[in-house]
């Protein structure tokens, strides 16, 4: 059992946290055929960047941070609106949801 | 203590980030996701972040995950299994994804501070807000104006166009017809 005193977090905690739920969010993004998986990664990366947003805010003592975490909110809100969408009209096409049916554009 | 919530709740994303790449399920993806914001929101408390830690919950767990799995239940049942992963990609996407952990952490680096204390009414609502409408009024009108243009774009998008509903695809195309048909000396 470490002494308490040690447990004690800073920024790089925070940020090698970031670091590593965007690295989730990538590999999602790359290895996941299903659409709405890679949406839900990119959310994923969305998040952790937030997280940087916050705890570089908290750093610093200055609550920009959180003002831009709240922009990227409405952006991610925006982006899911819209591109789910998209992904419903596409479904209703070629019944799938699967990237590698979606090759119309490169054909 | 800090600490101990800290790792508590970081441990937890994680698995549940790991959980959600990996479950072929989309909808129980989304469940784990849901999971992961939760604990990116006592994240953001620990961080005295309160009124982002509120709005992580009510709006990204709640609005937009809701969102996500209405229109995951609404596309369920497809013909083909789209629940699959790229395998030959699995190498090159753990490799990238080391590098850019790597990367990132590098620009860390490992200097382990504790945080100094915060000013008084930090991250509250009233010194959030203060700060988003002082400094931040014109990317908070603009903001607005995004989230309408993606409401009209998203319904534009999902109208399913009904036959003779007026400038649906059938209606252009028989308005073409008679126009090049009969040169509208009908009407």
């Amino acid at each position: 059992m470490p002494d308490p005193g040690t447990l004690s977090v800073g920024l790089t905690h925070y940020l090698w946290l970031s670091a590593i739920l965007f690295g989730i969010g990538v590999v999602g993004v790359v290895l996941r055929r299903n659409a709405l998986v890679m949406f839900l990664s990119i959310e994923l990366m969305l998040t952790a960047v937030n997280l940087s947003f916050v705890a570089f805010s908290r750093e610093l003592g200055d609550m920009q941070g959180h003002v831009f975490v709240l922009f990227v909110f409405a952006v991610a809100a925006a982006e899911a609106g819209v591109g789910l969408a998209i992904l419903v009209e596409i479904f209703r096409k070629r019944d799938s949801v699967d990237t590698d049916d979606f090759r119309q554009l490169m054909e | 203590m800090e600490g101990l919530f800290f790792y508590l709740f970081a441990t937890l994303a994680v698995i549940a980030a790991l959980a959600m790449v990996t479950r072929r399920d989309p909808v129980t993806s989304a469940f784990w996701l849901i999971f992961c914001f939760l604990n990116v929101a006592a994240l953001f408390a620990t961080l005295e972040a309160h009124l982002i830690a509120v709005l992580q919950v009510l709006i990204y767990a709640g609005a937009i995950m809701v969102f996500f799995l209405f229109v995951t239940m609404f596309l369920g049942r497809t013909k083909r299994a789209s629940s699959g992963t790229h395998t030959a990609l699995i190498g090159f996407a753990l490799l990238t994804a080391a590098a850019l952990v790597a990367l990132l952490g590098r620009v860390v680096g490992s200097s382990p501070r504790a945080f100094l204390a915060a000013p008084e009414g930090f991250g509250t609502i009233e010194g959030v807000s203060e700060t988003l409408l002082r400094h931040y009024l014109l990317p908070f009108e603009v903001t607005g104006l995004l989230l309408t243009v993606a409401v009209i774009g998203a319904v534009l998008l999902a109208r399913r166009e009904a036959p003779g509903m007026r400038g649906s695809r059938e209606e252009v195309e028989l308005l073409e017809r008679d126009a090049s048909v009969g040169g509208g000396a009908d009407a």
